[in-house]
Order: structure tokens, then C-alpha cells, then sequence
């Protein structure tokens, strides 16, 4: 019996979003439901209410990411889930300690010898030290740079308060990291899933308006209405890291990663992940089984599925 | 069925009903235009001229159709359809459906324009008589 945790209501999207962004972007749990029902495997859909209780199954699966509001639950139940169902649970301790904490991640790439050179403040005075112009601060929480502000002018170190107020999570800011603001034309993101992994480089912005608007100027719009920068697959030559990123999912057990990558350096890295749109007609991907770079036609239904049918393979269920 | 008349995409407004297409039931139905988007795509994006000798279409490689692949439906992305393919077209006189297949695909370009995307009530519309989703 596998135990299907439903996502919570804070990651849904309106009825503006493209059709193909509702395809990639639907509810890890139905993603799931859909697998198991077709492949005649038992399954319930539980939430947050039903740890309460005595736990039952013997795999469990969920998406258990960084919005505030879930991370309250999930952080208070996690503990009691991993220690009933052990490996046998997406998360497992390793990827959900590591999620959302860039201070801890930066200890793990550190040891892998890629890591951005960071320094770690864990109060506000501490972070007044040691922000320069030509910084860039991110709150160790956080996804989809919500948290994250660059200081390019002396102006900017007159209001570091509001540029924290400015982030998502404001009252939990700290610890931080400073880091030297890195000038790139592109950021790679590596994706590791389904023993393939996928690459693309994305145009980053110059020129922003206000330091909270780093790295991307994005406006209100919501996470998967978001339009993005110019993106292309990475080709053979780009891909870079591939031993190093292969020896993480090893050591963290867990079906699929995604890193952010700037100069061979990885800025952060996540279990889960927004779905690689069909940005390109064609992905180039490194097969982990050949040992050779492939190229595949980009395919919406393939791609909304990759993430959740590799969990289950992991986990050693379909 | 109500009177129809051909019109441009770019003139579809909320409230409008077009010709549509339930999947499912196999059946020709009316929708209602319930929602109309515009989106500013990233430049150089792949777009795909697919054309059936009899009618053609432009997209971009974000939009989704239906098509058959050796008998089997497959909705999923442009770029996906293989020249062979068969699209779903509506002979709009008789209002009944045939299949035709795909005899050549051309990759082009987007040139940073606006494309609008209205939204239909059950997803589906008719773009030069070829089946689109929304």
C-alpha cells in the first residue's frame, strides 16, 4: 500500500496558466494517483490530519516544499513519517534537511569542492559586517529566489532591513548567506531524474530595478505564469559537474535533484522541482545507463511525469 | 447547432461560442469563450508549421493538440507530431470530423510577439479547421 500524501491547496495555480504549464505544474498527488491506478497498485490519499494517527502503508510519498504554511505542518510531522517508513518515504532525511537550508547544503558542496564562497550570518549584526557592495544576501530558506537581494550601490546598505522585510520570509530570515555577486550572461539548471540528466542555461537579468528584484525582474505574476528568460538545452560540451552531481544523488538516496550553477558552482540544490517546460524543441541528456549524451523531442505529458514516475521507481514500486 | 461563421483567433472575445470537440463523446459541440490570454513568449522559441496539404497550421512549441499516432489519440505538445500523424479536422459544412495526416512540418522561429490563447469552456476549438487545445 502506497500512502499518497495531498499536496497542499498553497501550490495551486489559477485558470490563467497555460495549458501546457497546468499539464507540468499539476499536484504531485494526482501525478501519483494516476501511475498507481494504472498500474493496479493500492494507494490512499492522506493529509496532515492522518499522522495524527497510527501510521499504516509501507511506502509514503509527498511533496513537502518551502511555502510557509505547508512547511509549518510538514515540519512537525516529518520526523514520526520518516521514522515509520524509513527509505521507504519521498522525502527521504537526507533530501528534506537539505531542502530549503542553504547554509546546510553549502557544508555538503563545500566537501565536493563546489560550492560558491559564502559567508554565513546568523543575526542582523552579524550580516551588517559583513555586507559589501557587490553582495548578494540570501536567506538560507527559501525557493525561487523570494528571499534573495543583491547590494550594488552604498545606498542600498543604508536599507538592508527593508530589503529583509521584502522577503518572503521575513520574520525567519536569518541564517543568511553573503556572497560575492557573480557577473554571468547565463545560470545553468542540471536536472537529475530518472537516471537522465537534463541541462539548460538561462539568460539572467542585468539591470535591476531594486535590489529584491535579483536575479530575475519578475513582476507579480504567479510561479508558473512566469515568462523567463530566454532558455536553450545545454549542449555536450556544457554540461560540466556530471561525476560530482551523480556522487550527491548517490550519497542523498534520492530519485531526482536539481542544481542551480554558475561558473561550475552550484548556488543550491532541491528534491524537487518546478517540471523543465518544453522551452526547446529538443533536450540533450546525458543517459546515466549508456553513459551517453542522447537527444530527445520534448514532450509535455513525458516531461509532467518524469519527476513523479522516478520516484516510484526508486522507491522500487513500479 | 447554432449558425457559425469563420473568424480570425485574434477576434474571439469571452461570451463568444465557437465549434468544439469532445474528445471523449467524439462529437462535434459548441463552446463558450470564457477566457482570453495574452502571452509574451521569449524570443527563439521553435514554432512548427504543420500543414496536411489541405489545411496547415502555425504553432509554437507550447501549444498542445490532439492527434493519432497508429490508431492510438495522443494529446500532448507541438513539437511532438511527427509528419504521418493524423489531426482531427472538421469539415464545417457537414459539421462531422475526418482525419488527416500530416505530410510536412516546418521549424521556424518566434519573433517576440504577443500570441493571444482564448479558453474555451471544454478546452478545445477549431484553428483552421484543425483541433487545438486552448
Amino acid at each position: 500500500m502506497v500512502i499518497v500524501h495531498k499536496d497542499h491547496g498553497v501550490y495551486s495555480f489559477d485558470e490563467s496558466v497555460p495549458f501546457h504549464k497546468k499539464i507540468l505544474s499539476e499536484f504531485y498527488h494526482s501525478k501519483f494517483e494516476k501511475t498507481l491506478k494504472s498500474n493496479n497498485i493500492p494507494y490512499i490519499i492522506t493529509d496532515y490530519e492522518d499522522y495524527d494517527e497510527d501510521l499504516v502503508g509501507d511506502y509514503f510519498v509527498g511533496r513537502f516544499a518551502h511555502a510557509l504554511i505547508d512547511k509549518e505542518l510538514h515540519s512537525k510531522c516529518f520526523d514520526k513519517l520518516y521514522d515509520y517508513y524509513g527509505e521507504k518515504m519521498w522525502p527521504n532525511k537526507k533530501a528534506y534537511y537539505y531542502y530549503d537550508d542553504k547554509v546546510r547544503q553549502y557544508e555538503l558542496l563545500e566537501k565536493y569542492g563546489i560550492q560558491v564562497p559564502s559567508v554565513t550570518c546568523n543575526d542582523l549584526d552579524e550580516l551588517l559586517k559583513n555586507v559589501t557592495i557587490g553582495t548578494v544576501i540570501k536567506s538560507t530558506y527559501g525557493a525561487g529566489s523570494e528571499s534573495t537581494f543583491y547590494v550594488w550601490e552604498k545606498e542600498h546598505l543604508d536599507n538592508i532591513e527593508e530589503y529583509i522585510s521584502n522577503c518572503y520570509n521575513s520574520e525567519n530570515f536569518f541564517p543568511c548567506q553573503v556572497q560575492e555577486y557573480i557577473s554571468t550572461e547565463h545560470e545553468k539548471k542540471i536536472v537529475i531524474t530518472n537516471d537522465e540528466i537534463y541541462g539548460i542555461k538561462q539568460k539572467l537579468d542585468v539591470g535591476w530595478e531594486y535590489p529584491n528584484h535579483f536575479p530575475f525582474n519578475y513582476g507579480d505574476e504567479h510561479w508558473a505564469n512566469r515568462k523567463g528568460n530566454k532558455v536553450e538545452s545545454l549542449n555536450e560540451r556544457e554540461f560540466g559537474l556530471l561525476d560530482t552531481i551523480m556522487d550527491i544523488k548517490t550519497e542523498l538516496n534520492t530519485p531526482n535533484l536539481k542544481f542551480d550553477i554558475i561558473n561550475e558552482k552550484v548556488i543550491e540544490f532541491t528534491y524537487m522541482y518546478g517540471e523543465l517546460l518544453p522551452e526547446t524543441y529538443k533536450y540533450m541528456y546525458f543517459d546515466m545507463n549508456t553513459k551517453s549524451f542522447e537527444e530527445k523531442v520534448v514532450s509535455v505529458n513525458d516531461f509532467a511525469y518524469k519527476q513523479s514516475n522516478s520516484v516510484l521507481k526508486h522507491l522500487g514500486i513500479i | 447547432m447554432s449558425w457559425h461563421e469563420r473568424t480570425s483567433i485574434t477576434d474571439l472575445m469571452v461570451g463568444d461560442v465557437v465549434l468544439s470537440y469532445d474528445i471523449n463523446e467524439e462529437k462535434i459541440i459548441e463552446a463558450e469563450i470564457i477566457d482570453r490570454v495574452e502571452e509574451l513568449y521569449s524570443d527563439g522559441k521553435e514554432t512548427f508549421a504543420i500543414s496536411t496539404g489541405d489545411y496547415g497550421i502555425n504553432l509554437t512549441i507550447f501549444h498542445i493538440l490532439p492527434y493519432y499516432r497508429d490508431g492510438e489519440l495522443i494529446i500532448d505538445n507541438s513539437g511532438t507530431v511527427e509528419v504521418g500523424d493524423e489531426l482531427i479536422v472538421i469539415n464545417e459544412d457537414e459539421l462531422s470530423i475526418i482525419l488527416q495526416k500530416v505530410i510536412s512540418i516546418e521549424e521556424g522561429i518566434t519573433d517576440n510577439q504577443v500570441v493571444y490563447h482564448p479558453v474555451s469552456s471544454n478546452g478545445y476549438y477549431f484553428v483552421n479547421r484543425i483541433l487545438l487545445h486552448d
